[in-house]
């Protein structure tokens, strides 16, 4: 009779398959159609993880230039991903079983770097408020890093909402943010970040009037580590474009500094909770499956037991291996794999008037990437500042005209 | 009774399996908390906001007391807030509410980019008699203008507690003497603590 009811937990425990990501791979081959198709196909089957695949979704729609599209869907997928309501079952099934049963919300640096992607898209939009807002919202879900020493150490958030805030007309805010972005850069190239603690780009500001921003390579992917797959690591595989180098009408200009090291926020999120709590799971798991065997073992094979203690221990076995085989101590490894390596940055003093900008995007070596390069006609007013924001995507797409504040 | 206790067994972890995936979709009251949760600007703030400014600009004795209906547009909501906002949705509901429930005490103009260029496009096929046009009017002037901004304040504490208080100021300010004729305010405050499984 106990398998009787035994069998719906069976049945839960063995429908509850680990989580399927889809491939990524057109997105970064730059066969954004067709990625784009297959976010969409993941957002409307809403599966736990539609904050992740809006998201991607946007990304796709961003790189497309198709920017209010994009806005819609890294705004909602923002504010969901700061939704915590969560039902008793919802935790009671991310505890006892399966962490990626709950609903995707993102790491600290996932919901920041939301919030990054929804203020570059707000600025080609032409909304520089809405730009800084979610600037200034980046560093507060930066500082929800549990780890002390690694809270708002996102340069680029500090940096970007100096650019917002002059685009606003505000300068004295400007100066603040961008000394706060000093701050954060030295903060993090001392904790190992890649790339200079005092970036070009940041004694460029006051005279530039033209911000190049670049997602240049391929972000971290989580994977399971640990004995029993417990751990959730970072493993990168950053693709060959390293960095960017800018030219305006034919000439020169300078090259991209790294205001962002994707895989550097992603390992230093800090110790979570969670991050205890499976290894809690692992521990009971290993620990009732060595009990269930050594009672299966006596009950089946001892024979120093009476009949009847011989069954109890059958019985107690199988159900110390069935709790066992039903706890699982995986971690959740869903993940934002449309983010790229690094977010690097350029600015630069370019007179006023229509200009050609090219970006060439190259490999370790310094050499340009074929089919990388990106050439867009920007206008450039007396008195206005510009933020582009490109990828390193394989075969580019022409993007829209010029953007202006 | 060893049956029937297996079978409520049976029975309750049928229940609690189902409990956490039962679909649901039905139409809410958009003023009703919908408890999915949040820490920003709902449908509720939303609507009231819109109401209590409309309400509050039409019973203005001051402009009540103007000769002659007073012209205002609305300019914009400036975000000065550490949230991105749907600017378009508390504006268009304001303006909506102001034209609707005006009673005729005020010309709401439309000074929105693409209305000036709809505008634009369709006077200079009537003058230059590509469409006809039952008659010319002038475009017309505003006496007052209605901006706004919105502002936060953020914490964080210690053990997933956070807090947002969120603040939406509206003005009227006279176009010819620069003189603040209406203020009024929205504000609310949302407190929340991250869960141990996002944590």
């Amino acid at each position: 009779m106990r398998v009787v009811w035994m069998a719906p937990l069976l049945a839960v425990s063995l429908g509850c398959s680990s989580w399927q990501p889809p491939s990524v791979e057109q997105f970064f081959a730059g066969e954004l159609d067709r990625a784009e198709q297959v976010f969409r196909v993941r957002v409307e089957q809403n599966a736990g993880d539609w904050i992740l695949m809006a998201n991607e979704l946007a990304t796709c729609l961003d790189a497309q230039g198709r920017y209010d599209e994009a806005w819609h869907w890294y705004y909602d997928a923002g504010r969901a991903m700061a939704v915590w309501d969560t039902s008793f079952g919802e935790s009671f099934a991310a505890i006892a079983g399966r962490e990626d049963t709950k609903d995707y919300k993102g790491d600290p640096y996932e919901q920041a770097l939301n919030s990054i992607y929804t203020g570059l898209v707000a600025f080609a939009r032409g909304e520089p408020d809405n730009a800084r807002a979610s600037f200034k919202e980046a560093m507060l879900r930066d500082a929800d890093s549990t780890e002390d020493r690694f809270k708002s150490d996102l340069a680029l958030s500090f940096y970007l909402a100096a650019w917002a805030s002059r685009a606003m007309g505000s300068d004295e805010d400007a100066a603040s943010f961008l000394n706060e972005a000093r701050k954060a850069r030295a903060s993090a190239a001392g904790a190992g970040a890649r790339d200079s603690a005092t970036p070009e780009c940041f004694a460029d500001f006051a005279r530039a009037n033209v911000l190049i921003v670049c997602s240049i390579g391929r972000g971290p992917e989580k994977v399971p580590g640990g004995r029993t797959g417990e751990l959730a690591v970072f493993r990168s595989a950053p693709g060959r474009a390293v960095a960017a180098r800018v030219t305006v009408d034919g000439v020169a200009a300078g090259a991209t500094e790294t205001l962002c090291d994707v895989p550097f926020q992603a390992a230093t999120r800090g110790g979570r909770v969670m991050d205890g709590v499976r290894k809690g799971k692992a521990v009971f798991k290993e620990v009732s499956r060595a009990a269930g065997v050594v009672m299966m073992r006596q009950g089946l094979l001892g024979r120093r037991h009476s009949k009847k203690t011989r069954d109890a221990l059958v019985v107690a076995g199988a159900g110390a291996l069935l709790v066992s085989a039903l706890v699982s101590a995986e971690a959740d490894v869903r993940c934002w794999r449309t983010l790229p390596d690094t977010i690097q940055a350029f600015a630069a003093r370019i007179p006023p008037g229509r200009r050609r900008v090219r970006v060439d995007f190259v490999d370790a070596g310094g050499r340009p990437l074929a089919g990388y390069a990106r050439e867009v006609e920007i206008d450039i007013s007396a008195d206005g500042t510009l933020v582009l924001h490109l990828r390193s995507l394989a075969n580019q797409i022409p993007i829209p005209a010029s953007r202006r504040r | 009774m060893q049956h029937s206790l297996s079978r409520s067994r049976f029975l309750a972890v049928l229940a609690v399996a189902s409990f956490s995936c039962a679909p649901s979709h039905g139409r809410v009251d958009p003023d009703l908390d919908d408890k999915v949760g949040g820490g920003g600007t709902e449908s509720s703030d939303v609507r009231t906001m819109a109401s209590r400014m409309a309400r509050d600009l039409m019973g203005n004795g001051r402009l009540a007391a103007e000769e002659g209906r007073p012209r205002l547009y609305i300019m914009g909501l400036t975000n000065k807030s550490a949230r991105p906002i749907k600017r378009e949705m508390v504006l268009e509901m304001i303006q909506t509410q102001i034209v609707r429930h005006g009673g005729g005490k005020f010309l709401v103009l439309d000074r929105s980019k693409a209305s000036l260029e709809a505008i634009r496009s369709e006077r200079r096929a009537k003058r230059e008699g590509a469409v006809a046009g039952k008659e010319k009017k002038d475009l017309l002037g505003s006496d007052y203008v209605l901006t706004g901004t919105v502002n936060t304040i953020s914490k964080r504490g210690s053990g997933g507690m956070s807090s947002d208080y969120w603040v939406y100021s509206f003005k009227l300010t006279d176009l010819e003497s620069s003189e603040l004729v209406w203020a009024n305010e929205y504000d609310f405050k949302w407190v929340g603590k991250k869960p141990a499984i996002y944590r």
